[in-house]
């Protein structure tokens, strides 16, 4: 009798240390000859690879397909999140990872705050890359870009007798409490629309933050989640999402017919998005495989033409994009990314007390 | 002339020894971690402007006075709509009863956010019954977003807590006394507020706190249904999400203020509790009435709309889930296309880690429950007396609380245990573990000690006559406490968002993910497998306890 | 074959409350020994030392020859009978008899015969197989003594077995243990507060208050010679009145007011003039109509019982009294009449000023020890 209890207490004890063995870092996967350029694609390579994205349904489908057709032995499995919940995640399993690809969230005003969690390692596609598109920092490899836009649901647009072109539309008394947008605070989509606002309005400007002031003070919602700011406009929730390209001509794409995709007049622009490898991946060589993937020509040629709602950052990638507008239809305008990078957290910090203080 | 009393080796002291050690490393270190964390800043300095930075800003300091207010409105509300419904079930032989009873558990039971999410779907701004109202009956009914979907949807879940308490405080109302008040002139409405209510007034406030203390920790539904308005369980989560991967300093702070808020809230609690006691014991239970002509009609009514309408969220969700969908669009007709999705997406991992952890948590809580309480009750020393203590104290730590502190605790060599199943295992079972420890000390503490003793003077060791024939005896009583922990555990939410990932993802997990990526078909499939556990686990458990008498 | 028990010096105490401060007693091999005493009187906590669950801090306990101090209640070799029974609940009747056979290592069909021969004694043979929630009170009372005898144990313990039980099967089942008890010739210490059922059951009784005892003798010693004012009014009823001893010329008499009698039973080391109190029972008053017989009384209540009639006077120094006398075919003596009450001289009894003596011969406190 006493052996049974205490073999069972024992045996609960090992459970703990033998889960957390059996989950740990797993034996790199077989491969011999690791894929460093795109013509060799080691067909032999193989095991489970662990994605950990925000990216839409629409993108991670077209990646796992694409990516699949060179490496059909891997398997991926997608972990969903914003930026913020995957970076705390890979900062709380540092001591024992789990994932080993972040792809999407990570943009060029991060600055260095993730450094701790990535490996320090860049393709060799980075000198095919023009200058703007390069690695802010030795370890993001910057493949797509992401523009933000309105997303206007045109059923209600109507209805209000609205026709909404730019930030000046926003301020509309009748759009009380009907534009949304998700939390700069975790959400990289956000930040990439504030990011904009400074932009276009002056950064750290009086107008810049007067205009966010008037955005605050017409009721704009503020979620939990960014793909809210296009699905729930589809949906009819909302008559404006913040959001960016990718997201709201994914809808254009899957056949919605009540949204428009609108770049304000004032002014456009985005950020580059990147992937990078978690530091101490499990499935190293797999990693490495999917971002020289991403960064690679053919990796983003078919990535463009399948998705067809993306811009890619590889000149020598050719694709046609025919649910996005073309360049010349945009009002681009340029970045201080280094600025972006340095005031980040004074940004957010003021956009916190400027919502309370008008929130209560 | 004094004998010595030899010291002998004893079993028991092994598991004293044992279970200090493994509250030591798995209780007192994480939450020493989050103190420390709260209070070292980056460069390893003491500060507390962490602590400032917290009530100095309105943006979060406001976030308690939130949960705190609409915690209090769905108190008021639930003992509004709880306390006629317990009347006339109590009072009066309705028609249905088991079926009213069963179906207000399931209520009370279900996933912590299927009832925002369902909730959104049909009174959102495009959801079916805003719709439907809006373009036949020209109704626009507002949003139901923010305080007001927090109040409706909580009040709708949490009603049947007042329910089940009512109930036991009217069976023992004596009858006597409500023939004495009618003697004496007081019958109709006097007589249910001066006299019934008045005798059940302990259990009124114990119902109240118990809803209070339920809304005010709840982190599902304001995290979907909040929009602006902010509550402080989110906002713990929030913070831990959005502040940067190196330190979790004002999290941790946040944490430390929680632990402090709910330890005051869990005090007053108890000593409400313990002032108001008196007990009535009936010895003429009430006599149900027949209800007669409309009276009766109205209440038929309102008891089965009452419950028709806190139930329609699962029903919902079901319907939902076999609808027909193509990437996360809703089209006309019916498929199981929801579901195949669902198991693109890990369905069957994610029923199979939810049954193996739940198991698995489930047996180490009752386990320990059982041998913590016969430390506890039959081996009172100071050591086990301070097991029973350590052990009360998941009851002040909130579930995101928890999380974070495991993951500070737990995320680097040579404990690192993050992103695995054991630290999930580990998180329920200290959210569950005081629970069914009470339970099981209450069980333990009605059997007398002379059946223990018998056995022993039979010869039987302690330890065997404690196997062979105390635990038989407290099964019952483990049994019906481990049905409702397990429910509980299949629908964690607050600390399995941040300790999941694809490895360890349980079903709840699986439907919250679907739901924040807008994916409302796959989110249906998920939420209605866990409806489908949680439904059949709770008939299981009404079957085996057979009473009307849960705790909740 | 059994043992006999020996108490040296015992004592306990729970914190600073002392329960039992110095107590020493015998009982013979085979004997039926109760420990009798109102609540508190430290009766069930000196049971508990016996058997062990009760820790010893002071004094020695031997079973024959062997110090028992520090051996386990399991392994003392005893058999006990709680209160509320402690029946298993989960094993049916016939595995509850067994459990302390199989705890043993008792050979199987060992174990079935000594539980059949058991069940067959307590004569619950036809329950064997129920479980103990369809028993009643006594049959669940049999069932723990057959479990409590069939592993043969040296000393047999009870404690307050019939007190759960209403008051017909209380009798009944007194038998039964003294039958069984006789019959199995087991040491068998028996705790109660209920002086009929202790006389009704026993050898010898030990009296005890505030963990002293005051007498131990058989049931005959206690009641008609009580070796203290406690056993006195404790055992039976007894009517306390004030007198005075006086010795005249040799001769010793006891004296109520005017009431005189000669008591010749006096020890000798008390025969001196001295203030005493004397105890009657009931059935010792003698009421007769003989004038100058008696003391006299005013009867203010009468109570007719069938074959006894309880009648209740006053005396003259307003003392009130309880007389019990065979009731007589002729009329009730009614209220108001004033009759004589005489003492029945050789079964008084005279206690010393102080009630801690009886001042007679033939006390015997613990004389055959």
């Amino acid at each position: 009798m006493k052996k049974l209890i205490a073999t069972m207490l024992c045996l609960s004890f090992l459970m703990f240390v033998g889960c957390g063995s059996v989950s740990g870092p797993a034996s790199s996967s077989g491969g011999t000859a690791p894929a460093e350029t795109s013509e060799q694609s080691d067909k032999s390579l193989s095991g489970p690879l662990i994605l950990y994205s925000s990216m839409t349904e629409n993108d991670l489908d077209n990646l796992l397909k694409g990516f699949g057709e060179l490496y059909p032995d891997i398997e991926i499995e997608v972990v969903n999140g914003s930026a913020g919940e995957l970076t705390a995640r890979i900062a709380a399993e540092a001591g024992n990872p789990q994932g080993d690809v972040m792809w999407g969230g990570l943009n060029s005003g991060d600055g260095d705050i993730y450094s701790d969690i990535f490996e320090h390692w860049v393709t060799e596609y980075e000198a095919d890359l023009p200058d703007a598109y390069k690695s802010p920092n030795g370890y993001y490899n910057m493949d797509h870009l992401s523009t933000i836009v309105f997303c206007v649901n045109t059923d209600l647009e109507k209805e209000l007798g609205l026709d909404i072109t730019g930030y000046s539309d926003l301020l509309d008394p009748k759009l009380k409490g009907k534009i949304v947008l998700s939390d700069p605070n975790s959400s990289s989509a956000a930040w990439n629309n504030l990011a904009n606002i400074m932009t276009v309005f002056g950064e750290d400007s009086d107008e810049a933050w007067d205009y966010i002031e008037k955005l605050l003070r017409n009721d704009i919602v503020i979620s939990t989640s960014s793909s809210v700011c296009f699905k729930a406009v589809a949906d009819g929730e909302y008559v404006v999402g913040l959001t960016y390209e990718d997201g709201a001509s994914t809808l254009l794409k899957a056949g919605a017919t009540n949204i428009k995709m609108v770049y304000p007049e004032e002014g456009a622009s985005g950020f580059a998005f990147g992937c990078a490898i978690v530091k101490g991946a499990p499935h190293m060589e797999a990693a490495k495989a999917m971002v020289n993937y991403l960064m690679s020509p053919e990796g983003q040629a078919y990535l463009g033409n399948a998705l067809g709602t993306l811009r890619f950052t590889n000149p020598k990638a050719k694709y046609v994009s025919p649910y996005l507008p073309d360049d010349s239809e945009i009002n681009w305008v340029i970045r201080d990314n280094n600025w972006l990078r340095n005031n980040k957290e004074n940004i957010l910090k003021k956009w916190n007390e400027l919502y309370t203080k008008i929130r209560g | 002339m004094m004998t010595k009393i030899r010291k002998k080796f004893d079993i028991w002291i092994v598991f004293t020894v044992s279970f200090l050690v493994l509250f030591a490393l798995f209780l007192i270190y994480p939450m020493l971690g989050i103190l420390k964390e709260s209070v070292i800043n980056r460069d390893g300095q003491f500060t507390v402007s962490e602590f400032t930075k917290f009530f100095s800003q309105p943006y979060y300091s406001k976030t308690i006075l939130n949960s705190f207010k609409v915690s209090i409105a769905i108190t008021v509300v639930t003992l509004l709509i709880g306390i006629p419904f317990s009347y006339f079930y109590s009072f009066y032989r309705l028609k249905g009863t088991k079926f009213l009873f069963i179906v207000s558990i399931l209520c009370c039971m279900s996933a912590p956010f299927i009832g925002a999410y369902s909730w959104i779907l049909l009174l959102g701004r495009s959801g079916v019954i805003t719709q439907f109202l809006k373009n036949s009956i020209g109704i626009n009914i507002g949003s139901i977003y923010g305080f007001n979907g927090i109040l409706l949807v909580q009040s709708l879940k949490l009603f049947p807590l007042v329910f089940v308490y009512m109930n036991g405080a009217f069976k023992n109302i004596d009858n006597s006394l409500l023939e004495a008040s009618a003697n004496l002139g007081c019958t109709g409405i006097k007589r249910f507020i001066k006299i019934i209510l008045g005798l059940s007034m302990p259990t009124i406030l114990a119902a109240s706190l118990v809803v209070f203390m339920r809304a005010f920790a709840d982190f599902g539904t304001p995290l979907l249904i909040g929009e602006g308005y902010r509550t402080f369980p989110v906002e713990i989560y929030n913070q831990y999400v959005g502040e940067g991967v190196s330190n979790h300093s004002f999290a941790a702070a946040i944490s430390v203020i929680a632990i402090c808020v709910t330890a005051l809230i869990f005090f007053i609690q108890k000593y409400a509790v313990s002032k108001f006691k008196f007990s009535i014991n009936a010895l003429h239970s009430i006599e149900k009435k027949e209800p007669r002509g409309i009276g009766g009609i109205l209440m038929h009514a309102y008891c089965y709309i009452l419950v028709s309408i806190a139930f329609l969220p699962q029903l919902y969700v079901v319907y939902l889930s076999f609808r027909n969908s193509k990437q996360a669009v809703l089209l006309p007709g019916f498929s199981l296309a929801s579901y195949e999705a669902a198991a693109n997406k890990l369905l069957g991992r994610s029923i199979k880690n939810t049954i193996v952890m739940g198991i698995g948590a489930l047996a180490i809580i009752i386990v320990s429950a059982i041998l913590i309480a016969y430390l506890v009750v039959r081996r009172s020393s100071f050591a086990n007396n301070a097991i029973d203590t350590l052990s009360m104290l998941p009851y002040i730590m909130p579930g995101s609380v928890i999380g974070i502190a495991l993951v500070i605790a737990f995320g680097k060599k040579p404990l690192a245990l993050t992103g695995t199943m054991a630290i999930m295992i580990v998180a329920l079972v200290i959210r569950r573990m005081p629970y069914t420890i009470r339970s099981a000390i209450a069980t333990l503490m009605q059997i007398p000690q002379s059946i223990e003793e018998a056995g022993i003077s039979l010869g039987a060791s302690k330890l065997k006559t404690f196997v062979t024939i105390t635990v038989p005896m407290m099964t019952n009583g483990i049994i019906s406490g481990a049905i409702l922990s397990w429910v509980t555990i299949v629908t964690e939410l607050s600390s399995a968002i941040i300790l999941y990932n694809n490895r360890n993802i349980t079903l709840t997990m699986s439907a919250y993910v679907a739901i924040s990526r807008g994916n409302y078909g796959l989110a249906a499939a998920f939420s209605s497998v866990l409806t489908v556990l949680t439904i059949v686990s709770l008939l299981i458990y009404l079957v085996i306890s057979k009473s009307e008498d849960i705790k909740l | 074959m059994s043992v006999s028990i020996k108490i040296v010096n015992a004592k306990k105490r729970f914190g600073d409350f002392v329960v039992i401060p110095d107590l020493s007693l015998r009982i013979k091999e085979g004997e039926f020994f109760t420990l009798l005493g109102p609540s508190g009187c430290g009766k069930t906590t000196l049971l508990r030392m016996i058997a062990g669950f009760t820790a010893i801090e002071g004094g020695e306990f031997y079973f024959n020859d062997t110090l028992i101090n520090d051996i386990d209640p399991g392994k003392r070799n005893i058999g006990m009978v709680f209160q509320n029974y402690a029946i298993f609940p989960n094993m049916t009747v016939r595995k509850n008899v067994a459990f302390g056979l199989k705890v043993r290592k008792i050979a199987s069909n060992e174990v079935k015969r000594l539980t059949e021969e058991y069940l067959r004694l307590v004569h619950v043979e036809q329950y064997a197989d129920r479980m103990p929630d369809k028993l009643s009170g006594g049959q669940q009372q049999r069932v723990a003594l057959a479990r409590a005898l069939v592993i043969h144990p040296d000393v047999l313990l009870m404690d307050e077995p019939l007190s759960n039980l209403d008051a017909k099967l209380r009798v009944e089942m007194r038998k039964v243990i003294k039958d069984i008890q006789r019959n199995v010739g087991i040491t068998t210490v028996y705790v109660t507060h209920d002086q009929e059922e202790a006389m009704a059951v026993s050898d010898r009784i030990a009296v005890m208050n505030e963990g002293v005892i005051q007498q131990i003798g058989t049931p005959k010693d206690i009641y008609q010679r009580p070796a203290n004012l406690f056993v006195s009014t404790f055992i039976g009823q007894s009517n306390v009145l004030k007198g005075e001893l006086e010795v005249k010329a040799g001769t010793t008499f006891m004296r109520i007011g005017s009431y005189e009698e000669r008591i010749d039973n006096v020890k000798t080391e008390y025969m001196n003039n001295r203030p005493i109190i004397v105890s009657v029972r009931p059935e010792e008053f003698l009421m007769s109509n003989n004038k100058n017989s008696g003391m006299k009384a005013v009867v203010i209540d009468s109570v007719f019982l069938g074959r006894n009639t309880h009648y209740f006077l006053r005396l003259e120094d307003g003392t009130e009294v309880e007389s019990v006398q065979e009731s007589t075919i002729d009329s009730i003596i009614p209220n108001n009449s004033v009759i004589d009450l005489a003492i029945n001289t050789k079964k008084v009894n005279l206690f010393t000023e102080d009630g801690s003596a009886n001042i007679l011969r033939g006390v015997c406190n613990d004389c055959d020890a």
